[in-house]
């Protein structure tokens, strides 16, 4: 263990613990912006600098391991200036297009603004042209003029999905999150679930809506037997979105994958079955839950007396829970008398 | 503004306007490039110098932040925006636009960047713009005032870092350790092989100048370059992913190559990749020259260097094995018009000898160092005994005592004739032989050597020496103990007291002459040796430096190929403005040992993994493990990405455009 004081605070912190992961520790708050739990350290945004005793020049503590008898201080008049200078210098490119952006009102940017009390673009402005979204895939809309470049996106596409399909490109200013060569988008959404602005927004549905406006629904994704946790976003009873907002949850940790993310449309769709349909005189009509039921009840009771138990076989889905997977396997052994019970998983 | 005279450059204030008789000389920076081209003034890294006629130092500024505005990384705010606001504020000025908060806000953000910037390029450039806004007040809130367009200047840029100046290859190392870091393996390894061809060799046995240049060392140890280097290049081959180098077409003249030791690989590697048809003749039955028969399979194995030789014959090139030339064949034949030129880099494959009485008569028990090595390595039979004395202070005795250990040697002792201090070998490599059980003899020297009737070894003579004078390496003389020889009893004496050049197969009347050193004469930065028959003749490496550096080779023969190719082409030879950048920023020397970095020391370096010494001395598997992932991403996490920048006001020489400084990295 390292023993070291933050704003007075002794703290004892397992070996290799950055100053950050100390400060959270103590229940100390550093104000960050491009720093994610569950990413490595980025360091490119400078907000969470901090004084150590004895050294020269601030640290970054997103990024400083922590040592042995170190004297942190993680506020002062100077440090609070040069955080404001981030947000200022961040401003001089970011528009502030905040009303008809789908992140207002959950915006990191938005909110450190608030809190240290930036209130104009006091560093000039770059001639602001909206940059039209570009799609980079049908999911994922990317608008490159909101970009804070804090590196998240490429930090998670390399280090969580193991991608790497974007990057920075070009140089100082110019410079924009784009396409790497080489490695190829499957569309995870990965990167829309860690940017701290609205620089990545959803594709999937046009309809938007503030976030206090909406609400989140947590459940469990249905597309495999993993059990991802999930938001769904609703406003009067529809889906707007999936978002994934706490990484601290086990046992995807915010993370999806494609269709989890945004394979929800089927659940409002007008396409989608809501009743059963039944075969008669070559037609499939519409039916009730008892005709169908009691109809494949007595095929399947038919079919056992004739033909043996053996004659019959179930197959199930990956999308059933684990609990009606179990059900179904026991029905098909105990009600039924057969082991041919298969999963699609098993393939 | 035409005669002033400033610098702030390390800290020390020269100031013409404020009297005092200041002169240029009083600036203590190279007046010139390499090239000849004078120099007027500079900004960089360490401040701000101007002495000759007529540099604009706001002109510099701005240049500088455009400079800054075009190699900021984008990766962090202060750098990447603030450059930006900094260059449209001297823009203005420099426009007669300037409003009167432009200096202040240029001052408030080279603060901000002196100490919030996330890399040194940005930490340095803000360095220099505060002594800017510090020194040139008066100036700029005159040229405000004014609102008159100011002059533009010539100007040449160069990015580098101390670890990158540092490295005779200028790999660009803070790229490919940050690449590490952010766990593009792959990635990292395509940036090593722009500057180098032999990135695992180089990543097992360099000297590694850079990590003696390493900022980091300032705070709690160097970054472990040399290993992190050794780990991407082992990953590719461990995950068997397919190297990313070019496919040429060979469109170009053929080219002979001498010699397929690291410079000849080298060179024939840039040749290739440039369209060039290149033949490599080879003495020696396999290749890698001293790197393959000079160091021990234990630090590096032979299959690794072939693995990536082949990489490099993929490119088309052509290496004839067991083909020396001037024995198998005749030199001149190469300038006879089927090769349009001819690059010599034959290496130092000599050993020398003791100059002691007995030498010449020995006939078992004693053999050079290039030569025991040589042997070992090429499965010949060398004498084994029981006891062995090596005389030498440097990597190649480090080498010889620790194959001896492995031959089967029970006794080893290496005999120095200073103390461990002066010794020239690596401090890990004397580690390394320690922990195997070498026994080090300083301050002796061999005096002559004890045979028997029939010339074996029986015995060494060794003299006590003693500490005098610096000489001038500045290292203290040793001198002899006068009376204190002594006989040391062995069975064995091997010295690796240094090697030479074997240039017997250059013709007398031919193109190419040697040095008073015997070392192949080239025209400076050229790396031209002559010309004959039109066929240009270029020489790099050892043959050309003295026995130097692995790494010292490969940079050679890169430079005779960009040279080569200048030749083949343009019918000329002249250095690249690159290299002569490089050379005036060396003369600046960017590492500053005892610079303050600003940092906790709370990191220590990665350690490199050894077998246990029992089991590693029983043959020559390799000695060393390399790093694990998170190893290698943990140590790579510790660079400090020193760029800096360094803006050259040059006369008007037409060498790049007005107010645009020529860039590169």
């Amino acid at each position: 263990m390292v023993n070291l004081t933050i704003d007075a605070v002794q703290v004892s912190v397992p070996e290799g613990s950055t100053i950050l992961e100390a400060a959270q520790a103590a229940g100390i708050r550093i104000p960050t912006l491009c720093w994610l739990k569950k990413l490595s350290p980025i360091g490119s945004c400078r907000m969470c600098v901090v004084h150590v005793d004895g050294v020269s020049r601030p640290v970054t503590a997103c990024d400083t391991v922590a040592g042995d008898g170190l004297v942190v201080t993680t506020d002062s008049d100077e440090l609070r200036e040069m955080r404001r200078d981030v947000l200022r210098l961040l401003l001089v490119r970011h528009p502030l297009d905040c009303p008809v952006c789908d992140k207002g009102g959950e915006c990191d940017l938005q909110d450190l603004v608030t809190e240290f009390g930036v209130t104009a673009k006091e560093y000039g402005t770059e001639p602001f042209e909206r940059q039209l979204p570009r799609y980079v895939s049908p999911f994922i809309q990317q608008w490159p003029d909101r970009c804070v470049l804090c590196g998240r996106c490429v930090q998670a596409c390399t280090e969580i999905k193991g991608i790497g399909c974007i990057q920075i490109v070009d140089n100082g200013l110019h410079s924009y999150i784009g396409p790497k060569p080489g490695a190829e988008c499957v569309s995870c959404g990965e990167c829309l679930s860690v940017c701290p602005v609205g620089a990545l927004t959803d594709g999937v549905r046009e309809t938007k809506a503030r976030i206090w406006q909406s609400e989140r629904v947590e459940t469990t994704c249905g597309y495999c037997g993993v059990g991802c946790q999930l938001e769904l976003n609703v406003l009067d009873g529809r889906i707007l979105r999936v978002t994934t907002t706490d990484f601290d949850k086990a046992p995807n940790h915010g993370t999806l994958c494609v269709k989890g993310r945004f394979g929800w449309e089927f659940v409002d769709h007008p396409d989608r079955l809501t009743k059963p349909l039944v075969r008669k005189d070559g037609d499939l009509v519409e039916s009730t839950w008892d005709e169908a039921l009691g109809l494949v009840a007595s095929r399947l009771q038919q079919i056992k007396d004739e033909h043996g138990p053996d004659a019959l076989g179930g197959f199930t889905s990956a999308r059933c829970t684990n609990e009606e997977n179990y059900l179904f396997q026991k029905f098909l052994r105990a009600v039924i008398g057969t082991n041919n019970v298969d999963h699609c998983a098993r393939l | 503004m035409g005669d002033l005279i400033f610098s702030s450059w390390g800290g020390q204030v020269v100031d013409s306007r404020r009297g005092g008789g200041v002169g240029a000389d009083d600036v203590a920076l190279p007046k010139a490039l390499a090239s000849g081209t004078p120099v007027a003034g500079v900004m960089g890294w360490d401040g701000i110098a101007v002495w000759g006629d007529g540099v604009q130092v706001i002109d510099l500024a701005r240049a500088y932040a455009e400079g800054l505005v075009r190699n900021s990384c984008g990766q962090c705010v202060p750098c990447r925006v603030g450059s930006k606001v900094i260059f449209d504020c001297l823009d203005r000025v420099c426009s007669g636009k300037g409003r009167p908060t432009d200096l202040s806000t240029v001052e408030r953000l080279a603060a901000r960047l002196k100490d919030q910037a996330m890399c040194d390029l940005g930490r340095t450039c803000g360095k220099a713009f505060a002594d800017f806004a510090t020194h040139f007040k008066a100036e700029v809130e005159a040229a405000v005032a004014a609102g008159s367009e100011i002059p533009r200047g010539t100007y040449r840029l160069k990015v580098t870092a101390p670890c990158k100046s540092a490295c005779p290859a200028h790999l660009d190392i803070p790229t490919y350790v940050e690449l590490i870091r952010k766990g593009r393996f792959l990635d990292s390894l395509e940036v090593i092989r722009q500057d180098n061809c032999l990135p695992g060799t180089v990543g097992r046995v360099c000297v590694r100048p850079c990590e003696f240049n390493c900022r980091r060392q300032n705070v709690d140890g160097p970054v472990q370059i040399k290993y992190l280097k050794r780990f991407v290049a082992d990953y590719e081959l461990d995950r068997k992913r397919p190297p990313r180098l070019p496919k040429p077409a060979a469109d170009k003249p053929k080219v002979a190559v001498v010699g397929a030791g690291p410079a000849g690989l080298s060179c024939a590697y840039y040749l290739a990749q440039m369209g060039y048809g290149v033949t490599v003749f080879e003495a020696l039955p396999e290749p890698g020259g001293m790197a393959a028969v000079g160091i021990p399979d234990y630090r590096l194995p032979r299959q690794l260097l072939q693995h990536e030789v082949g990489l490099i014959e993929a490119l088309g090139v052509e290496i004839r094995y067991n083909t020396d030339i001037g024995t198998d064949v005749p030199f001149e034949d190469l300038l006879k018009g089927e090769y349009k030129a001819v690059f010599v880099a034959v290496g130092a494959r000599l050993g020398t000898g003791l100059r002691a009485p007995g030498e010449d008569e020995a006939r078992e028990g004693f053999m050079r160092g290039a030569d025991f090595l040589r042997d070992v390595a090429l499965g010949r039979e060398v004498f084994v005994g029981k006891r062995i004395v090596v005389v030498g202070g440097g990597n190649v005795a480090i080498d010889c005592v620790r194959t001896a250990l492995r031959l089967g040697y029970e006794d080893v002792k290496l005999v120095y004739r200073r103390t461990e201090k002066e010794m020239p070998a690596d401090d890990v490599e004397i580690a390394d032989a320690k922990a195997e059980g070498i026994e080090f003899l300083f301050l002796h020297n061999p005096t002559r050597l004890v045979l028997d009737d029939n010339g074996k070894v029986k015995g060494v003579e060794l003299i006590k020496m003693e500490l005098g004078e610096p000489d001038a390496s500045g290292r203290r003389r040793p001198v002899p103990v006068e009376g204190s020889e002594f006989v040391l009893d062995t069975d064995a004496v091997i010295p690796a007291i240094g090697q030479a050049i074997d240039l017997g197969f250059l013709p007398e009347d031919g193109p190419v002459k040697a040095d008073r050193w015997n070392q192949v004469e080239v025209e400076g930065l050229n790396w031209l040796a002559g010309v004959a028959n039109g066929v240009g003749v270029f020489s790099a490496g050892d043959c050309v430096t003295g026995p130097l550096t692995l790494i010292g080779g490969l940079a050679g023969g890169k430079e005779a190929a960009f040279q080569i190719d200048r030749f083949l082409q343009e019918g000329r030879t002249e250095p690249l403005e690159e290299w002569v950048m490089n050379a005036y920023v060396a003369q600046l020397n960017p590492y500053d040992d005892a610079e303050d970095v600003g940092l906790p020391a709370t990191t220590e370096p990665a350690h490199i993994h050894h077998l246990p010494v029992e089991e590693r001395i029983r043959d020559f598997r390799e000695a060393e493990v390399g790093f694990t992932h998170e190893e290698a991403i943990a140590d790579a996490s510790r660079c400090l990405r020193c760029y800096r920048m360094l803006l050259v006001a040059v006369g008007g020489d037409g060498a790049g455009a007005p107010g645009s400084p020529t860039a590169d990295r």
